[in-house]
């Protein structure tokens, strides 16, 4: 399927938006959605490294499907403690990385979009 | 008699000010140029917009990029800018 969806579409422009001057990845998923990659985010002075990429996958279903969940590149706290609840280490396609369990549960689609809950993600693993 | 005294240009900056923005594509009336997070969502509680004080504040720059508004974070405020508020996310 070559074509996506104008939502999807939309979605990866906002996140180009929210990102800007960050190089971002966008690969067909193969059923209609995109995985989405972002380079060089700041995840702040808590981790080693304190930038990193964010992956996440706009399914065919969004908007009315949540963004869940996010990756991001293996990150060290640099307190020595270990990471908290909602992030576990896993692989994000064919690469190592930390997934960031964060649903959206009272999701509004008409409100929420893939860029703000990216950016939202991002927040929150920074303020951890 | 009456005397009417004309404002200076410092009385005049002081004066009360109301800002149309939108909160959720709804159009919040603000009683200040400069207000905090959770001053813009009780405001647009009052006015309809059905969003809880818990929820996360953010608003849109001019390049489209959003930016979270912390609950005690005074911000300036300038007409028709978009807010939008959306519930926490949940650990899972």
């Amino acid at each position: 399927m070559n074509t996506l969806a104008s939502a999807i579409t939309e979605a990866v422009e906002a996140v180009r938006a929210q990102f800007t001057g960050h190089p971002v990845e966008v690969v067909p998923d193969g059923t209609g959605g995109v995985f989405v990659t972002v380079e060089d985010v700041p995840v702040g002075p808590s981790y080693a490294p304190a930038v990193t990429w964010l992956g996440f996958q706009i399914s065919a279903a969004y908007p009315d499907a949540d963004v869940y969940p996010h990756y991001v590149g293996p990150l060290s706290r640099t307190d020595g403690q270990s990471h908290g609840p909602a992030v576990q280490s896993t692989g994000w396609r064919g690469q190592p990385a930390l997934q960031i369990s964060r649903r959206s549960n009272r999701r509004d689609a008409i409100v929420d979009s893939a860029a703000l809950k990216a950016e939202r993600i991002r927040l929150w693993l920074a303020d951890q | 008699m009456d005397t009417v005294i004309e404002p200076t240009a410092g009385q005049n900056e002081r004066r009360p000010v109301k800002v149309t923005v939108t909160v959720n594509n709804q159009p919040v009336i603000l009683p200040s140029r400069e207000l905090t997070g959770l001053e813009i969502k009780q405001a647009a509680i009052a006015q309809g917009v059905p969003i809880d004080t818990g929820f996360q504040l953010s608003v849109k720059r001019g390049n489209g990029r959003y930016e979270v508004v912390d609950d005690d974070e005074q911000i300036r405020v300038h007409p028709n800018q978009e807010f939008l508020a959306v519930p926490p996310d949940d650990n899972s």
